[in-house]
């Protein structure tokens, strides 16, 4: 069903447009908050707020914007805030606070476990307002327009986050670049 | 088109961000610029490199019955506190309205007093003095001149004097 549609019916009370919408969206919007916060449960969790978010103010989405840029806005959003509050009680970085789930895929090589490790602690070591471009651009590959509307700037100022991130990543992976890609 | 700028923009070209001029003039560039075609190569591997370093994972299968069971209760709540606070609504408007009329009507009766009494005392200092004159007469203040200074009539009448011209 037409997305504009099932939004229409959602809004007017019908709560199976809601849970198209969740089974549609769910698995982008707990990777993104994965992404963010590398951890599982933590995910699911913001997950489960943001789309509970979405079903009480439904009232305030207003047509004229994508869905997906709403609903991103507030995954976002309440990803910032899960880190912000994390920092508050902890000083380590997301690596050690939270190390990746054990690999359930024997097949998977040790040294493809290592290299996620490497890009996921080389991310996590941007700043705020890259590491959130990087993984929107990334992982959910957004268009410029939508995560300037995510984030509530100009596409000149992705375009230049973007810019610096990649300079940066460039740089702290620059070893495994030559080595498994080019 | 310079290079910082061609750089700058080579990670639009490989997102399909670059409009068709700007992707004219980028291409030209990097045909004329060795080292910007060699960055074009190190961004596109990069992120294919990103892209192997991601991680995914699959929301568990009793994501949607938990959420289901939060809608629940967050309406069921939301219905709570809306009937509490629209019974409050019945009781806490009105009160709170009436006792702001109340409070206006005292300050607004005391204030015109003041102003009113200040006025005349300004504009009408005989009148004041006639006022004085008729309030010592109702109250027969003049039986009390017959009394000794000092004494406790004599200190009454004073008293009443003084009160008067004050207001």
């Amino acid at each position: 069903m037409d997305e504009i549609k099932l939004i229409e019916e959602f809004k007017q009370g019908d709560k199976s447009a809601f849970r198209q919408l969740v089974e549609k969206y769910q698995d982008s919007v707990i990777n993104v908050s994965y992404q963010f916060l590398r951890n599982k449960e933590e995910a699911e969790e913001v997950a489960q707020d943001v789309f509970l978010k979405v079903y009480l103010s439904s009232g305030s989405y207003q047509p004229k914007s994508k869905f997906s840029t709403w609903l991103f806005r507030i995954v976002v959003n309440s990803c910032l805030n899960k880190l912000r509050d994390r920092k508050k009680f902890s000083s380590l970085p997301l690596e050690e606070n939270f190390p990746a789930p054990a690999n359930d895929q024997p097949d998977i090589s040790f040294e493809q476990e290592e290299l996620k490790r490497m890009v996921r602690s080389a991310i996590d070591s941007l700043p705020e307002n890259q590491r959130t471009v990087i993984l929107l651009n990334q992982y959910e590959e957004l268009s410029y327009q939508d995560m300037a509307r995510i984030l509530d700037c100009s596409v000149s100022a992705i375009e230049s986050r973007l810019f610096r991130a990649k300079e940066s990543l460039k740089n702290k992976l620059a070893g495994h670049i030559k080595k498994d890609v080019i | 088109m310079r290079c910082r700028k061609a750089r700058k923009k080579i990670s639009a070209l490989l997102d399909g961000e670059a409009g068709e001029r700007e992707k004219e003039r980028i291409t030209s560039h990097l045909r004329a610029c060795k080292t910007c075609e060699e960055e074009l190569k190190t961004l596109s591997a990069l992120s294919i490199l990103l892209e192997k370093g991601q991680e995914s994972i699959k929301p568990s299968p009793y994501f949607w019955n938990k959420l289901e069971q939060r809608i629940v209760q967050a309406e069921e709540s939301k219905s709570v506190f809306g009937n509490l606070w629209e019974k409050l609504n019945h009781v806490f408007i009105p009160a709170t309205a009436t006792v702001v009329l109340l409070i206006g009507l005292y300050i607004g009766i005391q204030l015109g007093d003041f102003v009113y009494s200040s006025i005349d005392k300004i504009l009408n200092p005989e009148r004041v003095t006639l006022v004085q004159q008729e309030v010592d007469q109702s109250l027969h203040l003049d039986t009390l001149d017959d009394f000794p200074r000092e004494s406790i009539g004599q200190i009454y009448s004073a008293l009443l004097a003084e009160n008067n011209l004050s207001e």
